[in-house]
């Protein structure tokens, strides 16, 4: 029996220090998630990504545009 | 102490200990960033030390066939990586002289700098007389040319206030261990945004690591290897003090220890006091930026070899002084102690006007000796 996989929508960045910004405008504005290893299916990355519940992704993009820029914005089962 | 039993590896993992570090470290960024009033906190570079960072900074902009000026105030973390590039890289060098009273030239300096120059370095204040560089004038003559301007801050930084952006500074380096009073290991070198470097140290960064090269985006660009995060912690912690502290407090704090002990000196028979401040102790008020002067002073007591003072001075009154030459070969050069060295003595917030006058008295004792 397989590990039981939850739909996740996950940011990558640039760097960790931008990574970093997002988690704490990401606090701030209360947005859902938290950093985590930056799954290997994302390859144009920093070691940190944010993984959020699929839900989550207006508010977090409404949250970069007061000061973070994100690399790029995936869907995965993780 | 907490850093040193909670902290991780910065940007290696997303568990508590490791997202400790690189949160102490972003923090740490932001605080060197304010300090210096950098544009960008991405753009505060870590380093082990300004040596560090003054080669990541002349490394990485300099190419073969550039011309750079230097200053004669410029210490070896500066002028060796320039001498290398001369020998090893076809790279056109020029050095600013200095007088026997250490003023550098700026006329010179002028005529040096021409639209091929890459790069100009100076130090903001030389660590063998103290005294402080007209680091604008410097900005104007190789900013006027289009090169680009790298200020070593190794004396000033938490001495006296340091501002990257008025100062025209393309490129800042400073170290944490000295008016910082963070631990050794730390320092960095600041870049304004849009000024290129190129990697020196190329290795892990945590970040693309299936790219062949370094990133792009700062500052891992320039960061290769594990961070020191405990260190940083350190030198995070040591600038919030300062900023309660207040940087311009401890400059005032400085500048009379200075002004107190080169008066003292000066009724001293027999003691000489190198560069600007002999001449210059009434003006250490405040009124005149450019008469400015860091918290170290050099002097020679005749009759006394610059080490064998240092010596006494340690062994039979507990100051710690340091003697030779202080990787400053061609300052030394200028005032004429090539030969001598010379006696430098530091000041700093935690010095007192009672630990001046007992020098002072140590000083004269020694001198009567001679």
């Amino acid at each position: 029996m397989g590990r039981r996989l939850e739909a996740r929508t996950v940011a990558a960045f640039d760097s960790t220090h931008e990574a970093l910004e997002a988690e704490r405008i990401c606090r701030e504005r209360g947005v859902a998630g938290r950093l985590i290893p930056t799954p290997t299916a994302i390859r144009a990355d920093c070691g940190l990504a944010w993984a959020m519940p699929p839900e989550a992704r207006g508010d977090f993009e409404e949250a970069a545009r007061h000061g973070f820029v994100v690399a790029g914005l995936y869907d995965l089962e993780l | 102490m907490r850093a040193l039993g909670s902290l991780g590896s910065s940007g290696r993992g997303a568990g508590g200990c490791e997202l400790g570090a690189a949160r102490a470290v972003m923090v740490a960024r932001e605080r060197v960033c304010r300090l210096f009033n950098g544009v960008r906190p991405e753009r505060v570079v870590m380093c082990a030390n300004a040596t560090m960072a003054l080669n990541l900074a002349i490394l990485g902009t300099v190419r073969p066939g550039d011309h750079v000026v230097a200053t004669a105030w410029d210490h070896n973390s500066v002028l060796r990586p320039l001498f290398a590039l001369r020998d090893e890289r076809g790279v056109s060098l020029d050095v600013v002289g200095a007088d026997e009273r250490g003023a550098l030239d700026l006329d010179e300096l002028a005529r040096l700098v021409t639209p091929g120059t890459r790069l100009v370095t100076c130090t903001h204040a030389s660590n063998l007389t103290g005294d402080v560089c007209d680091v604008g004038a410097v900005a104007r003559i190789a900013h006027d040319a289009g090169a680009l301007l790298l200020v070593d801050c190794a004396q000033t930084a938490g001495a006296r206030p340091v501002d990257m952006q008025a100062l025209g500074a393309d490129l800042l380096a400073f170290t944490g261990h000295k008016a910082l009073m963070a631990p050794q290991g730390t320092g960095g070198l600041i870049a304004r945004p849009g000024v290129e470097v190129m990697p020196t140290l190329r290795g892990g960064t945590g970040v693309r690591s299936f790219d062949e090269g370094m990133p792009e985006a700062w500052p891992e660009h320039l960061e290769a290897g594990t961070l020191n995060a405990h260190g940083i912690a350190g030198l995070s912690a040591a600038l919030a003090w300062l900023d309660d502290l207040g940087v311009e407090r401890v400059h005032r704090h400085d500048l009379a220890l200075v002004r107190r002990f080169a008066k003292g000196v000066r009724s001293l028979e027999g003691c000489t006091l190198y560069g600007g401040l002999p001449r210059d102790l009434a003006l250490l008020d405040g009124s005149r930026p450019e008469r400015d002067h860091a918290p170290v002073l050099a002097l020679n007591v005749r009759g006394w070899e610059s080490s064998a003072l240092a010596l006494a001075l340690e062994e039979r009154h507990g100051i710690s002084v340091r003697a030779g030459a202080h990787c400053a070969p061609l300052m030394h050069r200028a005032l004429g102690t090539s030969r001598t060295g010379a006696v430098r003595f530091s000041f700093g917030w935690f010095t007192s006007d009672q630990d001046v006058d007992y020098a002072l008295d140590a000083l004269g004792r020694l001198a009567r000796e001679a």
